[in-house]
């Protein structure tokens, strides 16, 4: 298995951008910010260990290694690998190379072998860190040699005292004349013999000429011993000494014998030539020669030196290569750990090697330009300080390309001094602000990042410092996703990734030896990297707002108002005064009519799918605009229309008296903090239609930043008002308290008397009604009869309402005088949430129990990409509010199913793309795929089609003998086949054989086969039906060749 | 319903079907011819009749006394023409191949006097005893079909037939076959022991040599050309050469060879394949002729170990996917 190289460094980076990346997301609650870090993460992921999958996956093979090579010569050889890899051979050592990955071609890597002797395998360490560059997992391979390599020692200097002569006498090897000879014997002349050679005696002798034979050298030949140490590195001087004497006295025209321990025994035998004597001395064994060598074994040395070369010593061999791999691995892995503290950091802050490759670089730059203009889209930095910093980026990028084989030193320098500058105007812009919190902090943030990419875009000589801009990118990038509310955010994220991708594909590229990457390992990368994404999508929950981070607010287009504390923005324009809808002009803002200072439910609207805001929030909840507490048979009217002013400044904290959940001083049970308050989320608005100037919350308000000095609260009628327009481009934050009762504490509560708690003036307008409802109120006795407390009462109201009326907005106007709810309730029973909540709240007050009609917005669709609630113009909404003692006001809606779970972005993906699917007919779905199946399948029949009679025929015969048992081996001739099946049919002889030369003919011999064979071919049928293959195949015996013989009958 | 093939596929011009129908009369009374003399070995006749049909030299690798010789002879006797022998040993020079210049002393010039080698065919006996020089004196021969002697060149006749033997189990004195020289050889074929029967008519009949003197030719020399040419007008199907074209390259990859067949040897892997068509009476290849051949024809050529070559050849046939009509 691989083992990682110094993962700590790759592996720790990667944890901490994750975790940053995955605070980000779930701090500032952006589905932006979790979707791009399921990319994130999935490259990271694969990035951490493609290298081991590849370095595992990775076949390696040897090609072609010489036979003879010389220690401390490099020598080259062939290998195969089936993926790129790092190779270093080990032992035999040599340098570095990157091997495979090329088109299947052989890669040549060189190898130095250190000592000499006899390799049958080369142990080499492969590493890989496909398909990003970003951890290298490396493993030891020992790759078996197609033949030896037989290493000669090193050259080493002659020892005159060496060699002696097979008299005993010593000798230096200059002494020996070139040219000598002597002759051998005589021979016939030949055309171009010297007449130097004649040999004058025979030729008188014979009558025709005789020449001289030589014999060279004519010398004794000489003896070297090589006589091993023990001790390897002695042994090799040695053998270098013998190799140089050896040599010395070939060159000087010398017959040498060599003498050595080999591992059959000590070897004495004549060396011919050079290439002869390494190899000798390759397999010398260390060790004493003793007594042995001399006459006594001269009879076992004489034998030819071709054969005995051939002396198999792979064992001996192998383990001189292990012990090379080890001293090797000792001697690296003292180097990798010495040194102390300071020599790490130095290593560790070596600049790498220039990186040549402009691809990386564009990716590189590309990436962080997308990043600066994602942030500029989402407001946190102006248009011209994106253009300054692109500009200066690319002017960086190439400025480093120009200098990266030789940065200069005063670059550093003004690098050093700028980033200083950079970061005492971000404390400078910091020293301004009260508090920082991120509302504060972002924009000056965003700012540092920027700068910081541009000055370090200076300073990117190598392939390391590039990557820490890909990843500065992807923390810009992070940063502006935070911010980012729409879809539209998708064009920056997608050209983003497509510059990192490339980006992280032309790192391991250039990591691996440089070129273009496989286009194919690309794909794959791809492929491998989505996997885990969709997984960390579907399985990761929806990152909500942390609760800690308060939005930046703004005023957007909204514009001041006349008179500020009255209800503007209705009808679309945001500083209109608002007006109670009437039957002439029942369009309000999208459509309903609602907010404003009344509601007249005799109205119908007509609510579109606009989107009019977003909200940012930890959980779905009512979005509350205002309530009214007084009913008039037709309308709900607020009371309180004046409201009171709330200053000075953001944030502003809500007086008590409009969140009543028990805050009432003293009225509470027992005098006691009610349970279930504290729970507080936090909501930020993003206005994106013009909606009137009410400031949402969810049920309870407590805290409002607001872009302004003075907000106003309509004091007991639950509305806070904003003194400016509120158009496209407003946020706002509100801290909520969303604390839902149990059922059982509400229970309990509900037994006191219903107006406990309120003031008096206020209870009576909750339970007042504006005539007598007999029929109602008979009604809702009849319902609640049994029940014992509030809730109860409640529950089993709506669940009336539930059963007894049904849902549409499509009913008839109200006709004059009548009163909404006795038409509703004693009518057709069908209307929507007005008529409903308003039937519950006349009911519960006919019982003498405080409720009110609360105005607003369900909480919309939930976007699983932007992680917002998407508040359309329809999602407006009607409900009842119920006040229990020591808890309040408590929500009820009669009319619809309040979401109760938060939502995962996975699911709620998939279940969006189902619906989607679901809108398209079935019929039409069906007839394209099965048009679409069918296409397929005739254009595969298609492609199988014989190409003419003559593959009909092989395509026949193979099915019957498939039928048979006995189908056609890949190897095997259509003749070869058909002989086969006519043993294996028993059919008459040369039925099959001749069909199958027949079409070999029309195959292989022209398309100008006759009409008459071709058409023949065409009817050509298999003897023997269908039938009688069914009843073949099963008792097919196994013959002896492993397939169904023929058998006896 | 039974079909009988198509004798020459009809797939010929004219013309050039007379010229394959002659080739395949040549080489239907070639094979019979040599079957009266050489008993019981069919594919040794086989492989000399392709070598006469595709022009490819033939090597002929067998223990003594299994008739080689009488093979050669047997050739050469069809064929019209006389046999020229070369005795492989020791002391053979290049000289005692190709010829030699000699001094006219009336002409006061030199003049070439050809070599045993100017032949038609040609044995060379025991071709491993002769030493490398020699030896690469037949290189430009079988190659060129030219003799160069002191910077002149001589061509060979046409065509030009080389019949080498040589004695496998008999190592001594003997000079193993250069890598080169072997390429050279299209075919290597051995004779074999013929079975008892054929060995009790063969000393009957006192050998092949009473067959051989009564053997008549066949055809004269240019009706062997003719029968060459129509050879190499075989149609080879693209499919088929593929086939032939794969089964060389996968010698080059196989397991335990370590030099592997030339793109020469798949040349010479079609032209034989084209003979054995001839020889079948067909005017195109099909993949059973390269499947036929392909020991013949490769085994000799792969660098492996002693022995291994012919199952590395026989093991590459039943794994190379074979084409399909």
């Amino acid at each position: 298995m691989p083992r990682p190289q110094r993962p700590l460094v790759p592996v720790s980076s990667a944890l901490a951008l994750s975790a940053a990346w995955f605070l980000v997301a779930h701090e500032g609650g952006s589905g932006w910010v979790q979707l791009l870090g399921d990319l994130v993460w999935g490259a990271l992921l694969v990035g951490l260990v493609g290298g081991a999958f590849a370095g595992a996956r990775a076949k390696v093979s040897l090609r072609a290694v010489p036979a003879d090579a010389v220690a401390g010569s490099p020598v080259a050889v062939e290998v195969h690998a089936s993926t790129r890899l790092r190779f270093t051979p080990l032992a035999p050592p040599g340098p570095p190379a990157f091997v495979g990955g090329r088109s299947g071609e052989d890669d040549g890597i060189t190898l130095v072998p250190a000592r000499r002797g006899v390799h049958g395998t080369l142990t080499a360490e492969i590493a890989s860190a496909a398909p990003f560059g970003m951890l290298w997992w490396r493993r030891h391979v020992r790759l078996s040699m197609p033949g030896e390599l037989v290493v000669a020692p090193r050259l080493g200097a002659p020892r005159p005292a060496d060699p002696v002569t097979e008299r005993g006498e010593g000798e230096l090897p200059t002494a020996v004349p070139a040219d000598i000879g002597e002759p051998r014997g005589v021979r016939d002349y030949q055309p171009g013999d010297h007449r130097r050679f004649v040999h004058w005696p025979a030729t008188a002798h014979r009558g025709d000429i005789a020449v001289k034979e030589m014999e060279t050298p004519a010398a004794d030949p000489v003896v070297v011993r090589a006589e091993l140490p023990a001790e390897a590195d002695a042994a090799e001087r040695e053998a270098e000494r013998a190799f140089g004497s050896v040599v010395a006295f070939l060159a000087a025209g010398r017959s040498v014998t060599l003498v050595t321990l080999e591992a059959g025994g000590a070897r004495r035998a004549p060396v011919p030539d050079r290439k002869t004597a390494g190899r000798r001395l390759a397999r010398a064994l260390s060790g004493s020669l003793g007594a042995g060598v001399g006459p006594s074994t001269s009879s076992s040395t004489a034998e030819p030196g071709g054969d005995a070369d051939r002396l198999d010593t792979g064992q001996r061999g192998d383990s001189a290569a292990a012990a090379a791999a080890n001293g090797q691995g000792a001697a690296t892995g003292a180097a990798v750990r010495g040194g102390g503290l300071m020599e790490r950091l130095r290593r560790a802050n070596r600049p790498g090697p220039a990186e040549d490759s402009v691809a990386l670089r564009v990716a590189c730059a590309g990436s962080v330009l997308v990043a600066i203009g994602a942030v500029h889209a989402e407001g946190e930095i102006s248009g011209g300080l994106a253009l300054v910093a692109g500009a200066l980026l690319v002017a960086g990028m190439v400025l480093s390309y120009r200098l990266r084989r030789r940065p200069p030193m005063w670059v550093k320098a003004v690098l050093a001094g700028a980033a200083v500058v950079a970061f005492a105007w971000f404390f400078h812009q910091l020293s301004g602000q009260q508090a920082y919190d991120i509302a504060t902090v972002e924009n000056p943030l965003a700012e540092l990042f920027v700068a910081v990419q541009v000055i370090h875009a200076f300073d990117v000589p190598a392939r390391r410092d590039l990557s820490f801009s890909l990843a500065g990118s992807a923390v810009l990038l992070a940063v502006a996703a935070a911010q980012a509310t729409t879809l539209g955010f998708g064009i920056y994220a997608l050209v983003w990734m497509g510059f990192a991708f490339t980006g992280l594909c032309y790192m391991w590229a250039s990591a691996a030896g440089g070129g273009p990457p496989a286009p194919r390992a690309a794909a794959a990368a791809l492929g491998a990297l989505a996997v885990p994404a969709v997984a960390l999508l579907l399985a990761l929950p929806a990152p909500t707002v942390g609760g800690h981070i308060v939005f930046p607010v703004a005023g957007g287009s909204g514009g001041s108002l006349a008179f500020p504390f009255s209800l503007a923005g209705d009808r679309g324009s945001p500083s209109e005064p608002a007006r109670a809808g009437s039957p002439a002009d029942p369009i309000r803002v999208g459509g309903f009519t609602g907010f404003a200072s009344r509601l007249n439910t005799a109205l119908r609207g007509s609510l579109g799918k606009t989107v009019v805001m977003r909200v940012r929030a930890q959980r779905p909840s009512y979005w509350v605009g205002e309530t009214f507490d007084t009913w008039n048979g037709v309308s709900w009217l607020a009371n309180n229309t004046v409201p009171g002013i709330l200053g000075p400044g953001s944030p502003f904290i809500i007086p008590g008296t409009i969140a009543p959940t028990g805050t009432a001083p003293g009225t509470g049970p027992g005098g006691a903090t009610p349970a279930g308050s504290g729970q507080s989320d936090l909501q930020t608005f993003y206005v994106v239609q013009s909606t009137p100037n009410l400031i949402f919350h969810a049920d309870d308000v407590r805290q409002v930043w607001f872009p302004t000095r003075e907000i106003f609260v309509r004091a007991n009628a639950d509305a806070v008002i904003s003194p400016i327009g509120l158009g496209s481009g407003a946020i706002y934050t509100v801290r909520s308290d969303v604390s839902v009762p149990d059922p059982a504490v509400l229970r309990a509560a509900g037994v006191l008397a219903p107006a406990t708690g309120l003031a008096t003036r206020q209870a009576q307008r909750d339970v007042a009604l504006p005539h007598a409802y007999p029929r109602a109120a008979a009604l809702a006795a009849q319902v609640t009869a049994g029940a014992t407390n509030t809730y109860d009462k409640v529950e089993l109201l709506v669940d009336w309402l539930g059963t007894h009326t049904t849902y549409t907005t499509d009913i008839p106007p109200l006709p004059p005088g009548a009163d909404t709810v006795n038409e509703f309730l004693f009518g057709d029973r069908r209307g929507f949430c007005e008529q409903i909540s308003t039937a519950l709240a006349v009911m519960l007050r006919s019982q003498g129990i405080p409720a009110r009609e609360a105005v607003g917005y369900v909480p919309g669709p939930y976007n699983p990409i932007t992680d917002l609630y998407e508040v359309q113009a329809r999602d407006a909404h009607a409900w009842v509010q119920v006040w229990f003692p020591g808890y309040g006001w408590q929500s009820f809606d009669p009319t619809a199913v309040v979401p109760d779970a938060n939502p995962s972005p996975g699911a709620t993906l998939l279940r969006g793309t189902g619906r989607l699917l679901g809108t398209v007919p079935a019929i039409v779905v069906g007839s394209v795929m099965v048009t679409a199946i069918l296409a397929w399948l005739s254009f595969g029949a298609w492609r199988r089609r014989p190409a003419g009679p003559a593959e009909s025929v092989a395509r026949r015969m193979e099915r019957a003998g498939g039928r048979a048992g006995r189908p056609r081996a890949a190897a095997e001739t259509l003749s070869e086949y058909a002989a086969a099946l006519e043993t294996l049919e028993r059919a008459p002889p040369g039925t099959w054989r001749a069909a199958a030369s027949t079409a070999e003919a029309a195959a292989y011999g022209d398309s100008r086969t006759s009409g008459a064979a071709r058409a023949a071919l065409g009817r050509w049928r298999a003897p023997g039906g269908r039938w009688r293959g069914y009843r073949r195949r099963q008792p097919a015996r196994v013959g002896e060749a492993g397939r169904p013989g023929p058998r006896r009958r | 319903m039974v079909l009988s093939p198509d004798p020459v596929g009809g797939d010929l011009s004219p013309d050039g079907r007379g010229g394959l129908d002659s080739a395949v009369q040549l080489g239907e009374r070639l094979v019979e011819n040599l079957g009266r003399v050489l008993l019981g070995a069919p594919a040794a006749l086989e492989a000399a009749a392709m070598a006469a049909l595709s022009g490819g030299h033939l090597l002929i690798e067998d223990v003594p006394g299994v008739g080689k010789t009488v093979l050669a002879r047997a050739l050469a006797r069809s064929l019209g023409t006389e046999l020229a022998r070369i005795q492989g040993q020791p002391d053979l020079l290049p000289s005692d191949v190709t010829g030699v210049s000699v001094f006219s002393a009336d002409e006061g010039t030199w003049e070439f006097r050809p070599g045993p080698v100017f032949a038609h065919v040609v044995l060379v006996d025991e071709l491993n005893r002769t030493p490398p020089r020699t030896q690469s004196a037949l290189l430009e021969t079988m190659e060129e079909q030219q003799v160069t002697v002191d910077g002149e060149s001589w061509p060979l006749p046409n065509p030009h037939l080389v019949v080498a033997t040589q004695n496998p189990h008999s190592q001594l004195g003997t000079y193993p076959l250069v890598d080169s020289q072997l390429d050279r050889f299209a075919l290597c074929t051995t004779v074999g022991y013929p079975d008892a029967e054929t060995e009790a008519r063969l000393v009957r009949h006192h050998g092949g040599k009473f067959a051989l003197h009564e053997l008549e030719p066949v055809s004269d020399i240019p009706g062997w050309l003719a029968a060459q040419r129509a050879t190499e007008t075989v149609e080879v199907a693209p499919a088929v050469a593929r086939y032939a074209v794969e089964l060389a390259r996968a010698t080059r990859h196989a397991a335990g060879v370590r030099v592997g067949a030339s793109p020469r040897a798949s040349i010479w892997l079609i032209r034989t394949a084209q003979a054995r068509a001839v020889l079948a009476s067909r005017g195109y290849v099909v993949p059973d002729d390269v499947k036929a051949v392909a020991p013949a024809c490769l085994a000799h050529r792969l660098g492996a170990d002693e022995g291994t070559a012919l199952a590395v050849v026989r093991e590459l046939l039943a794994s190379t996917p074979s084409p399909r009509p």
